[in-house]
């Protein structure tokens, strides 16, 4: 299904970008905090209280989130913006691999910016208590709820001009505020789902609202689900 | 027989009215106040900004709708259960959205788009479009920081027993309300406008705007109850500066532990005053 020679273009398009270097300065702020925390800890300070916080309350919700949307959004919303997507859609490849391929571009590229930062965040906070475990949870939580902000923001890229303010809109307003103090709320949050599998391993910040098992079913349904809305919305609006 | 008509379609030099730069000023800061709300566009841009609008006004508008209906039946003092010092707080995540959706519209399809020379050409200078952009900004922002809470006042003068005496007992509420939503619309739109500034594409301005302001909050919530004398971190809640120095204006203590007032004051003022330098920058040489 994936289009290989586009995936290679899009990954590079959006990797080689000055954006990606600002995104990969927002990926780098855990690392700074970690450094922080690893310099500057209170004497007896738990540490994987801190790891959790930091990974359940800032990387999933906020920089994973806004990394993901970005990247998402560019992967299809620079062709429409250039005007390049009419090339990409007369070629003969089926509408639902281009979109496919276009969020495992933005995913990958999303992976490259966000993975080693919370490799090192994980190093640093934990110091000599690290183990894979606390490594491997967060980071499948991570690149699960990259995969579901990757799809939803591809298909916004197809269904509206602002696909970025609604983007925010729904981090921010939903995920962001009612969905943390709503408890049926946050069952339509893809950070919550996320952030659910990071608890399976580091539950000190918040409780998981679901198992992983589920956690990791929901989450590729709304990517599946996103992409087959993004190929459907690929041959019906107007380019 | 086929007619002819020739039409004279050539240059001519304009002879109309003549207003001056201030009138020119003016069109600007008013067009693009209009269009960051959505004025003649679709209604898809109008939505936000309007329904943003309105959820700012919801507590007040409950607080006084329940005063309406249920006054007689519900035993705690309604009058007392939003204090204008609170309204900030409880709408600022709301008033955040509005300036992060509205701001980024006011500079970054003029440079898209390349119609910075066109204003430049006219009667407005560089100093003028920097600072009509700024009012564009405020007017819309003054809209959810100051209207609310004075239609809160307002609502409070005429459900009072004694208005009269309600009005001389918070006399001094009517400028701190103005100051407050002042303090910050300026905030927004300062820090909104300079990050704007930054790039041509809406999109990007907007996640930048947005991570700039939550990202700090939430890296200094986590270190400031993590590290040694780590206090003072809590002064990078840039989402929550605005709050902060819109609730010092009134006579009320910050939680204990809680960074003093006159602190939050100043991070608002040097954020205020960078962003200013930002908007210079940006906007001094040929290349703007």
């Amino acid at each position: 299904m994936i289009v290989w020679p586009v995936y290679r273009l899009t990954l590079r398009a959006l990797l080689l970008q000055r954006r990606t270097i600002l995104l990969g300065l927002l990926a780098a702020a855990p690392v700074l905090m970690a450094l922080v925390y690893a310099v500057a800890a209170k004497a007896g300070a738990h540490h994987f209280r801190f790891y959790s916080h930091l990974v359940q309350e800032l990387f999933v919700p906020t920089i994973a989130a806004v990394v993901a949307l970005v990247i998402g959004v560019s992967a299809i919303g620079d062709e429409r913006e250039d005007g390049t997507i009419y090339y990409l859609v007369a070629t003969p490849q089926s509408r639902l691999g281009l979109i496919a391929t276009k969020i495992a571009a933005a995913w990958t590229a999303t992976l490259v910016l966000l993975v080693p930062s919370l490799v090192i965040s994980a190093l640093l906070a934990l110091e000599g208590e690290v183990d894979p475990s606390s490594i491997l949870w967060p980071a499948a939580g991570v690149a699960l709820a990259t995969l579901a902000y990757c799809g939803v923001a591809a298909w916004l890229s197809l269904r509206t001009r602002r696909p970025i303010v609604i983007g925010v809109l729904y981090v921010l307003l939903w995920e962001g505020s009612i969905a943390t103090f709503a408890a049926s709320a946050s069952k339509l949050s893809i950070a919550a789902y996320g952030r659910a599998l990071v608890a399976e391993r580091l539950p000190e910040a918040a409780a998981p609202v679901v198992g992983p098992a589920p956690a990791v079913v929901i989450l590729a349904a709304v990517a599946a689900i996103t992409c087959w809305l993004g190929a459907r919305a690929l041959a019906r609006v107007e380019l | 027989m086929i007619e002819g008509k020739v039409h004279d379609v050539r240059f001519h030099r304009y002879d109309g009215p003549r207003n001056g730069r201030l009138a020119a000023l003016w069109s600007m800061i008013r067009w693009s106040t209009l269009r960051a709300l959505g004025a003649k566009r679709g209604w898809k841009a109008k939505v936000i900004p309007i329904a943003l609008t309105l959820v700012a006004f919801f507590p007040a508008l409950i607080v006084l709708g329940l005063r309406a209906l249920f006054a007689s039946s519900i035993s705690d003092n309604l009058a007392t259960v939003l204090p204008y010092s609170d309204y900030a707080g409880i709408v600022g995540l709301v008033i955040l959205v509005f300036a992060v959706v509205v701001t980024p519209e006011l500079l970054c399809p003029d440079r898209r788009d390349g119609t910075l020379a066109l204003y430049f050409a006219t009667a407005i200078s560089r100093t003028d479009y920097v600072l009509g952009k700024v009012l564009a900004a405020l007017l819309p922002l003054l809209l959810v920081t100051v209207l609310p809470p004075a239609i809160l006042y307002a609502g409070n003068v005429l459900f009072a027993t004694h208005p009269l005496g309600y009005v001389q007992e918070h006399t001094h509420d009517i400028p701190r309300i103005a100051a407050a939503g002042i303090a910050m619309a300026l905030y927004f739109a300062f820090v909104g406008l300079a990050i704007s500034s930054l790039t041509g594409r809406r999109a990007f301005a907007v996640g930048g705007y947005l991570a700039f302001l939550i990202v700090p909050t939430i890296v200094g919530g986590i270190l400031s109850n993590n590290i040694e004398h780590g206090e003072n971190l809590r002064l990078m809640a840039f989402a929550a500066v605005p709050i902060h120095t819109a609730e010092a204006l009134y006579p009320v203590a910050p939680d204990s532990g809680d960074p003093s007032n006159t602190a939050w004051v100043l991070v608002w003022l040097g954020l205020i005053a960078v962003s200013a330098l930002v908007l210079v920058w940006r906007f001094r040489g040929d290349e703007a």
